[in-house]
């Protein structure tokens, strides 16, 4: 088989029928996409030549990316109607010419709307380097093949229409809650464990939509941002993969699924557990359901009526209530063993990367007389002081620090203890704000600094641990005044003037 | 040729077609007749190519007729509700039969007068019997060698149904195709029908020509001297029996010389032979299995 035959197979009588079917909407909305790609010259909203391309780029990426939303359940929704799949199955054109025809359709529009309109505005405009657009548009290209790729999988996951459009958005969505609940999870369960880290834990690699405008920002702005070979390269196996599945999905579906429930798995199945998953990973409490009872009855009610949008009727049986009982149990479990477990030893993993530059930075409101206590507002004084410091260590550096980052260490042990000690020791952001933050020698990642730890405890450091502590850096100590007129000084002046 | 071996078709554990075995020669007009839910809609999807058998095969002139989709350019499948865009007049809907089918404008011209059709009608606002003819003509200017008509020929005007069943003669006369049609109404299949099968469990339980099946399948009534119980006209393939005192009802399947003969024999005071129709057919032949409920 060649590659034409067995790769493209692109029905051409067919293509000839979509294009000549739909010339009119076509033409229709190709003036509304131009016009809107149009608008940065309209307002003026940004100053430069190339700053006004980019406008235009980044609208006409975004109205591409939306017909690749709209372009799948348009083009496959006769399979999914019985009237329909029977006259559309019935042509003499194959399962799988008409997959790649109707996939080619859906670029070409998507694909071709975006390359007319960024060319007529380059051509015209002169704004910005050809070579970096080819790029652009080749990045687009790509994205914009995968996600029609993947919606059309989603929707024809589904056995009708409607759940088609269900399935597209559940699946559009389900990233960021995935992102979501795992960073719920790992910073309400690990102590010290910060949304940087979690941004950078790959999980939102799970979305194409992210991943495409990731580097698209990467490609347009260059210096601010990377451009992540690994992101296409991730882009181009879930296009793949989508194409792969829409074998089972399109050319081997069989046609009287169309109108029946969407029971596939991978449909309202996998799609209500997950999010069912999800939330409550949200809802996980360190007081298990006490303080959360009554969200928990209110997702109970959701997951009736996702399970009445599936089955098209009210069903409460005992499997539902029974997978119901073992999700709640097995998230309350997962709640106290994380905690029990301390983040399940993640939390005491000391986060230093001795081959990083590292920085720690402390801050405290503190008691005057005693700065390992914290400042007591009940007390109806107004003399408090900050304490703060940030240890610089070099790349290479580290075991000159020695000491201090093992006093430190200790410290850190001490303020991922208060966390899983339930007596209101560890009080989020009226404690002391102590981070650990790690910098690779790379510019990009520095504005990212991926691995970045942030403690608030009521533990302070001592008085004879800061004084070790500023033999190596700059410990301040902040004072002001009845006028709140503040006063810089140095650990060692604060102690000699309270001494005094 | 249609040929049809073994076929098997099931939806998730329901089995509706099963070890289904047919063939329907070129030039014939075959009359699918079953009751509802026999599974002749499933069938006529199966030989379309729209649903894939579970077991067996399809063969329109040995091209299985789901695996090879060029075997569909040969069928035109005509389902029960026919699907057509919202806003779609007769011509856009050409514009796809142009595009994938051997197209014959010279035919569609001839059958748009002949179903009195105008091409800028907008098709959602017409009546059924409308919309059939706007299929019906289609299905007739594509060059088929099969066409299946699920259902579409009910409902449609005398004069129409006078008209289609002249173009459809003329047609097989000219191209010799066949025609496989599914109706309820099995009076308006006497009449353009050649041959027939009765679907039934899955199974054609019977089929052939009908003017042969209908000669050998004939109504007796007879009166004798005495009672008689049924048991006396055993040796006899009875479909239907019924009695009123000593005047018979009987439907035989048979050799209507053969059986006028064993009725001689039992010296009858009257005896009438009268033709069935094919409605009679089919439901005696299912009262005879015992799957009819008057």
């Amino acid at each position: 088989m060649n590659w034409k035959a067995g790769v493209i197979m692109m029905n051409k009588k067919y293509m000839n029928y979509l294009i000549r079917n739909r010339k009119i909407a076509l033409i229709f909305f190709f003036v509304i996409y131009l016009a809107m790609s149009l608008t940065p010259y309209i307002h003026g909203f940004s100053r430069t030549g190339e700053e006004l391309f980019n406008g235009s780029l980044m609208i006409a990426t975004v109205m591409s990316v939306m017909l690749c939303f709209a372009l799948p359940v348009l083009q496959f929704a006769y399979i999914q109607r019985k009237k329909s799949a029977d006259l559309f199955l019935a042509l003499p054109v194959s399962r799988k010419e008409q997959l790649n025809t109707n996939l080619l359709f859906c670029f070409g529009t998507a694909f071709g709307y975006f390359l007319v309109t960024t060319l007529l505005i380059l051509v015209l405009t002169g704004a910005a380097d050809f070579g970096k657009y080819l790029c652009i548009a080749a990045h687009n290209a790509l994205l914009f093949a995968v996600i029609i790729l993947l919606n059309t999988l989603f929707f024809l996951i589904a056995n009708n229409v409607f759940d088609g459009i269900v399935m597209i958005a559940s699946y559009a969505f389900l990233p960021t809650f995935l992102y979501l609940a795992y960073l719920f999870f790992m910073t309400n369960t690990v102590a010290g464990y910060t949304e940087i880290r979690a941004y950078s834990s790959g999980i939102m690699m799970t979305s194409p939509l992210y991943m495409g405008f990731r580097n698209l920002n990467g490609l347009m702005q260059e210096t601010e941002m990377a451009f992540h070979w690994l992101y296409e390269i991730l882009l181009a196996v879930y296009g793949a993969l989508a194409y792969a599945c829409l074998q089972f999905h399109f050319v081997k579906r069989k046609a009287e699924r169309a109108e029946q429930i969407s029971n596939e798995f991978f449909a309202y199945p996998f799609i209500i557990h997950i999010y069912m998953a999800c939330v409550m990973i949200f809802l996980m409490e360190r007081n298990g359901i006490r303080d959360v009872l009554v969200f928990y009855i209110l997702l109970f009610v959701i997951y009736i009526i996702a399970t009445f949008v599936y089955k098209r009727k009210i069903q409460l049986d005992w499997k539902n209530v029974l997978i119901y009982a073992c999700a709640m149990g097995l998230s309350i479990l997962l709640a106290k063993v994380s905690w029990s477990t301390k983040g399940f030893g993640l939390a005491r993993l000391n986060p230093v990367r001795t081959n990083d530059k590292i920085y720690y930075q402390y801050l405290v409101i503190a008691d005057p007389n005693d700065l390992s206590k914290m400042y007591d507002y009940d007390s109806g004084g107004n003399d408090s002081v900050e304490v703060t410091f940030l240890m610089e260590i070099p790349k290479g550096k580290s075991s000159e620090y020695k000491e201090e980052m093992d006093a430190l260490e200790q410290y850190r042990l001490r303020a991922v203890d208060s966390f899983y000690t339930d007596d209101g020791q560890y009080n989020g952001d009226g404690g002391a704000s102590f981070s650990v933050s790690n910098y690779q020698s790379s510019e990009i990642e520095k504005i990212s600094f991926p691995y970045y730890n942030r403690y608030y405890s009521v533990a302070l450091l001592t008085e004879d641990e800061l004084t070790q502590i500023s033999r190596k850096a700059d410990v301040k100590v902040i004072t002001h005044d009845e006028e709140w007129n503040e006063t810089t000084m140095s650990l060692e002046d604060y102690l000699e003037m309270r001494k005094s | 040729m249609l040929k049809i071996e073994h076929l098997y078709k099931s939806f998730g554990k329901k089995e509706v077609l099963r070890d289904l075995n047919l063939e329907i020669a070129d030039g014939s007009i075959f009359g699918l007749v079953g009751v509802n839910g026999a599974g002749k809609s499933t069938l006529l999807r199966l030989i379309a190519g729209v649903y894939e058998n579970d077991g067996g095969s399809i063969l329109l002139n040995d091209r299985d007729t789901f695996r090879d989709a060029s075997s569909h350019s040969d069928i035109a499948f005509v389902s029960e509700e026919q699907y057509y865009p919202i806003g779609s007049t007769v011509a856009s809907v050409k514009l796809l039969y142009e595009c994938v089918y051997d197209f014959d404008e010279e035919a569609y011209s001839k059958y748009l007068k002949l179903f009195e059709i105008e091409e800028n009608m907008v098709i959602n606002n017409l009546s059924k019997g409308m919309k059939r003819r706007i299929a019906l003509l289609f299905a007739m200017s594509i060059h088929p060698k099969l066409i299946l008509l699920d259902e579409a020929y009910d409902g449609l005007e005398p004069l129409v149904r006078l008209r289609f069943r002249k173009a459809l003669a003329d047609l097989i006369e000219d191209e010799n195709i066949s025609v496989i049609i599914s109706s309820h109404n099995l009076k308006e299949l006497e009449d353009i029908c050649d041959s027939f099968g009765i679907l039934e469990d899955g199974q054609i339980v019977s089929y052939g020509d009908l003017l042969e099946k209908k000669e050998l399948i004939n109504k007796y009534q007879a009166a004798f001297r005495e009672e008689k119980e049924r048991s006396a006209f055993d040796g006899l393939d009875i479909l239907h029996y019924d009695r009123q005192g000593r005047v018979y009802q009987l439907v035989i399947r048979g050799n209507e010389d053969e059986v006028m003969e064993k009725l001689q024999a039992m010296d009858p005071v009257l005896l009438d032979v009268l033709p069935v129709n094919f409605e009679e057919l089919f439901i005696y032949e299912l009262e005879s299995r015992g799957n009819y409920d008057e």
